[in-house]
């Protein structure tokens, strides 16, 4: 076994511990999301939610044995570098569960509208059941979660010059806030998720203070703000996205970085 | 070869007086060492910062000529730390030796089969979980014993053993030393110790008082049983007993006499000065 940083062997390892460890937990979320999804899958905005609260606790919750002083010991006394456990988190966290819950989506809107269908090709009339009937229409399949929904178009005036990609920034939010609830996972000993979205929501607030001092920049006071022409606004906001967009990138590294060094210095 | 060599070292855990103070302490391999003191001078302490769960405030430590703090994979994989603790897992006993043991690369699946056995634990798909204290305790030293690591770390491991599981768990530490590894037992419970141990570490007022091999000990110390208790400035400790009085004496005619590690323990307390200056004349 190579002492490397990074050892392809030793990360394996880590990856069969995790399943071999928590299969049963794993059997249980996944099957809890695809019944949500049963039931969600054509409403965009509960489809979003869920994807990214049960994506904040599935990063939070993620690291949770480093705070128990026996199995923290575990973890720590395995033969691996911070850094892979790092790079496992990462992935785990990211791309697995995106993976699965994409996954359980399209299981659970597979599943939903067959059951629905199915449904709602009984006559309840004919049975005595008659609200019943007026609770299940025949619906064809949509796979809303792969579409850009309407309000994104509202958003950015139809995609301005098509520029922005629903895909991008889905991605790009669903890695930022991953990566915050992973550090606040190490970071706090308990309630690891609501802390998080705690201090987290201050983050809007440095975006829209960055906002206006842009405005204030470009239109000199304070209350020549409100005289800005809708010309100025649009290049304002665009300055804005941009640095929201940079933002949206570099933060990720950066607070898994953070991780890295975070679980580095834990000490149980 | 000193496996483990800590210099000067000086640790607290936040706003709390420090647990130890400029401990130095050198640990050679080939040795089952035995690290004992009243709860909370600061043992399991001092385990954690050999194992690196710990980072000292000031000092050095040195493990395998690796510093623990990093936490380096090599070190990590020659080192076992039992905890008093045991983790919590949902895994059967061979789904955890599965799990785990591939870390280890000197794992022998043959002696943590033997292990299992001699401790009367028949199967090994009885899950984790589903078992007593005691019989997680038994696995978990098993396994530890089975690892083959360099430094093995033992913390409390006799707690939530039955006594014949005591007079097993001494067998089996016994035949798990070689002369590469070095085993730290640290206990509060003295006796269980008894016949198993080669050297000792007395820790008290956070701080390390002895650390000596039991030749040295019984070479400078004598441990004798007394009818009366005639003056004698030999004397540095005695306790009335049914059978006598037991008593700890300056060793000065070089007399054979078998250690009496709770005798010595309780010797080290009431008259800490005195067996300083036996051991450490100088200082």
């Amino acid at each position: 076994m190579k002492t490397t940083l990074f050892n392809f062997n030793r990360f394996g390892l880590l990856f069969r511990r995790y399943f071999t460890e928590r299969l049963h937990t794993e059997v249980i979320y996944w099957s809890i999301m695809i019944i949500a999804f049963l039931f969600l899958r054509n409403f965009i905005f509960g489809i979003g939610f869920l994807f990214f609260v049960a994506g904040a606790f599935y990063a939070a919750r993620f690291f949770r044995e480093i705070h128990s002083s026996t199995n923290g010991v575990a973890f720590f006394m395995i033969p691996a570098t911070q850094f892979e456990k790092t790079v496992m988190a990462i992935i785990m966290t990211t791309f697995y569960y995106f993976w699965m819950m994409t996954a359980s989506y399209t299981i659970g809107n597979l599943l939903g509208t067959l059951l629905n269908n199915t449904l709602a090709s009984v006559p309840f009339i004919a049975l005595g059941y008659m609200e019943l009937n007026e609770l299940f229409y025949r619906s064809p399949l949509q796979w809303v979660l792969f579409e850009t929904p309407a309000f994104f178009y509202t958003m950015y005036d139809v995609a301005q010059e098509n520029s922005y990609s629903y895909f991008g920034i889905f991605s790009r939010v669903f890695l930022l806030l991953q990566s915050i609830f992973l550090l606040g996972g190490i970071y706090f000993k308990n309630n690891q998720a609501f802390k998080t979205f705690f201090v987290t929501s201050v983050i809007p607030v440095l975006f829209f203070i960055v906002f206006v001092l842009e405005m204030r920049l470009i239109a000199g006071s304070e209350t020549a703000i409100a005289h800005v022409e809708a010309e100025d606004f649009f290049h304002i906001r665009d300055i804005f996205v941009r640095i929201l967009n940079g933002a949206l990138c570099l933060l990720p590294p950066f607070f898994w970085v953070v991780c890295y060094f975070r679980l580095t210095e834990k000490q149980v | 070869m000193d496996a483990i060599h800590l210099r000067n070292v000086d640790f607290s855990y936040s706003n709390k007086a420090k647990l130890l103070s400029n401990v130095s302490l050198q640990i050679p391999s080939g040795h089952i060492h035995g690290l004992l003191g009243k709860n909370g001078e600061g043992k399991s302490t001092l385990l954690k910062l050999i194992a690196g769960l710990l980072f000292p405030q000031k000092g050095a430590v040195d493990v395998l000529a690796f510093e623990p703090r990093k936490r380096h994979p090599e070190m990590l994989r020659d080192i076992y730390f039992l905890s008093e603790e045991l983790p919590v897992s949902t895994l059967s006993i061979a789904g955890f030796e599965k799990v785990y043991a591939p870390f280890y690369p000197n794992f022998s699946a043959e002696q943590f089969e033997n292990h299992l056995k001699e401790f009367d634990i028949l199967s090994k798909n009885w899950k984790m979980n589903q078992l007593s204290h005691g019989q997680k305790k038994k696995v978990i030293v098993a396994f530890a014993l089975a690892t083959r690591t360099k430094i093995l770390l033992m913390d409390e491991p006799t707690n939530g053993l039955d006594i014949p599981s005591k007079g097993q768990f001494r067998r089996m530490a016994a035949s798990a030393l070689e002369e590469e590894r070095c085993i730290i037992i640290s206990t509060h419970q003295v006796r269980d110790l008894d016949s198993l141990i080669d050297t000792i570490i007395i820790m008290d007022e956070h701080e390390i008082v002895i650390n000596e091999s039991i030749d040295t000990i019984t070479d400078r110390l004598l441990f004798r049983v007394k009818e009366t208790n005639e003056p004698d400035d030999t004397v540095i400790h005695s306790e009335d007993t049914l059978r006598g009085i037991y008593q700890v004496c300056e060793n000065r005619m070089h007399e054979d006499s078998k250690l009496d590690i709770e005798l010595l323990f309780n010797s080290v307390y009431i008259n800490k000065k005195r067996i300083q200056q036996i051991f450490h004349p100088q200082a």
